[in-house]
């Protein structure tokens, strides 16, 4: 018998449910927008916000805390990634890795405590789209690609360019966006996946195809979760290839429990242990550090 | 790139459109040229009847653009399809004149019958064409626009937004059965005499509604392709399968779905316009919640997502509802309810999946390059 019609399934998915944060960020957005120094900041177009890297860091976050009923997920946090940097983040389940990246990219808003890409950018006044704009890319844990598209049509959609509604409807694809698809087709070995449904893919593939979507955006600073989870070690070499060959034109943060993998990429560690960072140095210095040992290599 | 270039692909929607091309040669002329007497005319009533069943296709065309494309499950459509029928409505109104029961040059009956002296604002300016046609798009469009931008900035998806917009088509119903409404209370609008100066009993008159209900499902169902094909309907189909990630690869998740939103709902009210010259009658029955669900089930019928299939649904399902609440009054509840039933249980693509897997199974299984070929 064929599966029941999605409608239903849909229908009690639960992160549709009505999102009562969003009223709540408006009128915290509505606050901010309303301080004395900052009355002007909603005529600022994204695309004129300019990076500053000029001091080193890319990614400043300092101070930051969130907490989900009452469990302090990000405490304190203090955290700087140097343009051009491959940086990995290790730690135990819950050390809120994933909710860094989460309130980096603007889906979860912090409590307290600040966060700028560049000098002067302050995310936290950004929503996720802009965010995605001015050039912060993610690939998330649980690889989300769209599945009833095929797998050219999905790089597609994540090619950089104007996404607002009536460019979009009247968008043609130029020789030079089709050979940037191909390339980065060939980049991460699905050239001849091209036509095919990105559902029909293998979970490897899916990550990668998630990684070609990253590049697409063509980021600054790509946040990159878990992008080994499932796949055989062939395949964890051609993604250490992959994001290696990313540094130095692109800032990239790789949040990884496979140490193997991080050992092979990493030339710095942070440790996250319960919201906040307990060791950063080589993967040398942090293995050997005994607190890490304690909380995280030694299990 | 011509006209038909969004047709590429959608073998279904060539096929659709051929046959309402045939039926729009042939019904004409079965009316107007075989004459009364013989096996093969058509009367009016049919012709009016399938004209009907052209503009509900076109309403459901409307709802499977934001139910199977872009994930919004609207059970209020109805309420558009029903406010572009009221201003339709009410330029018919207008055209009646002094041959009213009461003969009141300007005021239509029942505002004579409440002792209103003069026309209301809102009723200004109705007795021309081009300000009612105007407000046929513009009046459901309006609606959509605010409805949908505090819907979905405020992230409103799923069973909630279907409850609202279930709500808003009600509240609209109780509000439109007022008689300080303006609009005719629970009687609605009718007795409606001539459009554009053409006698609407005429069999002329009918046939040119029903070729312009036929030509309107045609540019709407090219019109929804033309968006769909494009990069635009991608990120729609993108949203109904994984809006977060949309919003995190950089589209305004929620312009996407206002934009799409309002258009399909000023499909919804030129549906509606072209109804009721037609039907000769547009009353807040109109706006019943029940409305809207049924045509949910013409487009899950038909099959969600294909577009065409709505189509079909929206006829299909119509036909049955006149030839059962003909021959068994009581019974069209439960066969709506249990086509639903059946068809969720057995065909969940519709009518059209089950063309698709016909087709799929006559034809041989298609070789690698083919299927990557078909980008």
């Amino acid at each position: 018998m064929s599966p029941p019609m999605h409608t239903e399934r849909d229908l009690l998915r639960r992160d549709r449910a009505f999102d009562f944060s969003a009223q709540q960020q408006a009128w915290l957005q509505f606050k901010e927008s309303m301080r004395r120094d900052r009355t002007f900041d909603f005529m600022i177009n994204v695309k004129d916000l300019e990076l500053d890297v000029s001091h080193g860091p890319i990614l400043y976050i300092e101070d930051l805390s969130v907490s989900f009923d009452g469990f302090k997920a990000i405490d304190r946090l203090n955290f700087y990634v140097d343009a051009g940097e491959l940086r990995c983040v290790i730690g135990p389940n819950g050390a809120g890795k994933t909710t860094m990246m989460d309130i980096i990219t603007g889906k979860t808003r912090p409590d307290a405590g600040s966060l700028y890409f560049g000098q002067k950018i302050d995310l936290l006044r950004l929503s996720e789209p802009e965010i995605a704009e001015i050039g912060i890319g993610r690939k998330f844990q649980k690889p989300t690609v769209f599945e009833h598209h095929r797998v050219f049509e999905n790089l597609e959609l994540a090619m950089a360019g104007d996404k607002r509604v009536f460019p979009t409807l009247l968008a043609r694809l130029s020789g030079a966006q089709r050979d940037r698809i191909d390339e980065v087709l060939n980049i991460i070995g699905l050239a001849e996946q091209a036509g095919r449904d990105a559902g029909s893919l293998s979970h490897g593939q899916k990550q990668w195809l998630e990684i070609g979507m990253l590049l697409m955006q063509d980021p600054l600073l790509l946040l990159v979760d878990e992008p080994v989870a499932g796949m055989t070690h062939q395949e964890m070499d051609r993604t250490a290839e992959l994001l290696l060959s990313l540094q130095g034109k692109h800032s990239v943060v790789v949040v990884e429990h496979d140490m193997d993998f991080v050992r092979s990429i990493a030339r710095r560690v942070t440790v996250l242990h319960q919201g906040a960072v307990l060791a950063e140095g080589s993967m040398d210095q942090v293995q050997n550090d005994p607190r890490v040992v304690e909380v995280y290599l030694g299990e | 790139m011509g006209p038909l270039t969004p047709l590429r692909g959608d073998s279904g929607g060539q096929a659709m459109l051929g046959v309402l091309l045939l039926v729009a040669i042939v019904v004409p002329v079965l009316n107007l040229v075989v004459p009364e007497g013989s096996p093969w005319h058509m009367s009016t009533y049919t012709v009016t009847l399938l004209g009907k069943y052209l503009t509900y296709a076109l309403l459901a065309v409307a709802v499977d653009l934001v139910w199977g494309h872009l994930g919004i499950l609207s059970l209020g459509h109805g309420a558009f399809f029903a406010l572009g029928g009221y201003a339709m409505g009410m330029y018919l109104m207008r055209q009646i004149g002094d041959r009213g029961v009461y003969g009141d040059p300007v005021l239509p009956d029942f505002m004579v019958f409440l002792n209103w002296q003069e026309l209301p604002w809102f009723w200004q300016g109705f007795d021309m064409f081009w300000l009612a046609a105007l407000m046929v798009v513009l009046v459901p469009g309006v609606l959509a626009l605010v409805f949908g931008w505090l819907a979905f900035r405020s992230r409103v998806t799923g069973v909630y937004l279907s409850i609202i917009t279930q709500a808003l088509t009600y509240a609209l119903m109780l509000a439109f059965f007022r008689n300080e409404m303006g609009f005719g209370g629970n009687n609605g609008l009718t007795d409606f005499k001539d459009m554009l100066g053409f006698d609407l009993q005429a069999s002329s008159t009918r046939v040119a509604l029903f070729l312009a209900s036929a030509l309107a499902l045609a540019l709407g169902y090219l019109a929804c392709r033309w968006i769909l094909s494009s990069r635009l309907g991608r990120v729609a189909v993108a949203i109904r399968d994984a809006e977060a990630r949309t919003r995190f690869i950089g589209y305004r998740v929620d312009r996407v779905k206002l934009a799409i939103w309002t258009f399909s709902a000023m499909l919804a009210g030129i549906a509606g316009a072209l109804y009721v010259p037609q039907v000769g009658i547009i009353n807040p029955g109109e706006f019943s919640p029940l409305n809207s669900i049924e045509l949910v089930v013409w487009v899950a019928v038909g099959g969600r997502a294909t577009l065409y299939g709505a189509v079909i649904g929206a006829i299909v399902v119509n036909y049955g509802k006149t030839y059962l609440t003909g021959a068994f009054p009581e019974a069209w509840l439960f066969a709506l309810g249990g086509l639903f039933v059946l068809v969720t249980l057995f065909l969940p693509q519709g009518i059209a999946g089950l063309f698709q897997r016909l087709g799929r199974r006559k034809a041989a299984p298609p070789s690698p390059e083919q299927a990557g070929e078909a980008t």
